[in-house]
């Protein structure tokens, strides 16, 4: 097992939405207290072109996935995709943001990796060298510590609660090397209505 | 046609939530619990689908302690007509766990599931996770947050998601699994003859073993108190600092 921490970042048009930075960052400062690196999967149109950018945010490297399957969000296409890149890796922990994407694609990858999952989190830090996630449950009314048994623990992050941080450098980036194969879509989209461009 | 609906008891969201002396779980002496809400949407959309094709059966199943029994009646009551329960005398609050033994449960029924429903999420533990697993885990299709489902007269399903800014329109072939999201449809209430009928419909209770969980609750607390509020200035001179408080302060933007 590596100590690596794997952050997920989905790209459109080379763009990178904020919340994903949070989740490289916060990913690079979980690996950074593992004795590992963090990983950027960065998934989408003109992904190479952003993977590039991660190293400004803690990524020592970045893994990008920028083909015709993957240009538009799938859960089965991301979900596949992205547990199979994380699971060749063997890493402690899998971050996500938790935007409407992150939480449809994080128990995907939970599941394929038998991973604990901890939804919406609040806080992530380590004790005595182990992952432990805070996360609101009951609507709000109480806020819980969670603790993981699996290896490899997957976490999405709330939007807006973990700090982007800016550093020094770029990060190694190549191509997923099977990226042509990334996982064919088990449900077929046939229309999007009014999707804004990312900001 | 077999659809197979997964229910979840929770507690009501009115009720007031209070942390258990051992500091992991909530009290749960005195309160009030309900089936999920957006589960609702899930057992209603079912009954539809079940009602367009002119047969098939809605089997319920949920994973909880013997009280989710009551749970299952109220959902065969709205006219569902066979349930499943797992019994296990804790609600369990691993993602994994409940989707690894829900999922083997779902492998194990006879005729096997053409389509499986589920609410989007609990509203007690909110992770959005147990549909999406054991979708995962069964290799279904799946598409979650479904505002809209029509079948289509080949068989195929077409549904509608609300995505940020937009919603998506998809096609799935069943077998397949779909979380539900509000707006989907109006959730019919039980009539009399319904809960009658509930009393006499089966409640299966198959031997499958509980999965181990990946991940436990360590402490619950509460949440830090509500602040007063705050006068950042006037006028429109005011704005700016307001929106760079609700960036970085309140982190609400």
């Amino acid at each position: 097992m590596s100590n690596d921490v794997i952050a997920f970042v989905q790209a459109r048009q080379g763009e990178v939405k904020r919340t994903n930075l949070e989740a490289v960052s916060e990913g690079a400062r979980l690996a950074a207290g593992l004795g590992g690196r963090c990983v950027a999967v960065v998934m989408g149109s003109g992904a190479a072109e952003a993977a590039r950018r991660m190293g400004r945010h803690g990524a020592a490297r970045a893994i990008a996935v920028d083909e015709p399957a993957v240009h538009d969000y799938n859960g089965d296409v991301y979900g596949r995709t992205l547990a199979e890149i994380a699971r060749a890796r063997d890493p402690r922990a899998v971050v996500l943001s938790a935007t409407a994407a992150g939480k449809d694609l994080a128990p995907r990858v939970a599941a394929r990796l038998q991973a604990g999952y901890a939804a919406d989190c609040t806080g992530v830090e380590l004790r005595e060298g182990r992952i432990v996630a805070r996360r609101p449950v009951y609507a709000g009314k109480a806020i819980a510590e969670v603790g993981f048994e699996s290896p490899v623990a997957v976490l999405s992050l709330r939007p807006n609660n973990f700090e982007v941080r800016e550093v020094e450098g770029e990060a190694r980036s190549r191509p997923h090397p099977r990226s042509p194969r990334a996982c064919a879509p088990t449900s077929s989209s046939s229309g999007r209505a009014g999707a804004p461009p990312p900001i | 046609m077999h659809i197979v609906v997964l229910i979840k008891r929770v507690p009501d969201t009115a009720s007031k939530i209070t942390i258990a002396a051992d500091g992991r779980t909530i009290e749960t002496a005195g309160l009030q619990f309900v089936l999920n809400p957006y589960d609702e949407f899930a057992i209603e959309a079912a009954l539809q689908l079940k009602e367009q094709v002119g047969a098939g059966t809605v089997t319920v199943m949920t994973l909880g302690p013997a009280e989710a029994a009551q749970t299952l009646r109220s959902a065969l009551a709205m006219g569902a007509d066979r349930g499943v329960h797992l019994e296990h005398e804790q609600q369990l609050g691993d993602p994994y766990a409940i989707a690894r033994t829900l999922a083997t449960a779902i492998q194990g029924l006879a005729p096997p599931a053409d389509l499986v429903l589920a609410g989007r999420q609990a509203v007690d533990s909110q992770s959005l996770a147990v549909g999406p697993m054991v979708a995962s885990l069964l290799e279904l299709p799946c598409v979650t947050d479904v505002t809209r489902l029509e079948r289509q007269p080949e068989g195929k399903l077409r549904v509608e998601r609300e995505v940020e800014g937009g919603h998506e329109v998809l096609l799935v072939e069943p077998p397949a699994l779909l979380t539900t999201n509000k707006g989907l449809n109006e959730p019919r209430y039980a009539s009399l003859k319904g809960i009658m009928a509930a009393k006499k419909k089966p409640i299966e209770e198959p031997a499958v073993p509980i999965a181990p969980a990946l991940s436990a609750i360590l402490r619950l607390e509460y949440p830090p108190a509500r602040q007063g509020g705050r006068i950042v200035g006037e006028g429109a001179a005011a704005v700016p600092e307001l929106v760079r408080l609700l960036r970085e302060e309140a982190k609400v933007l």
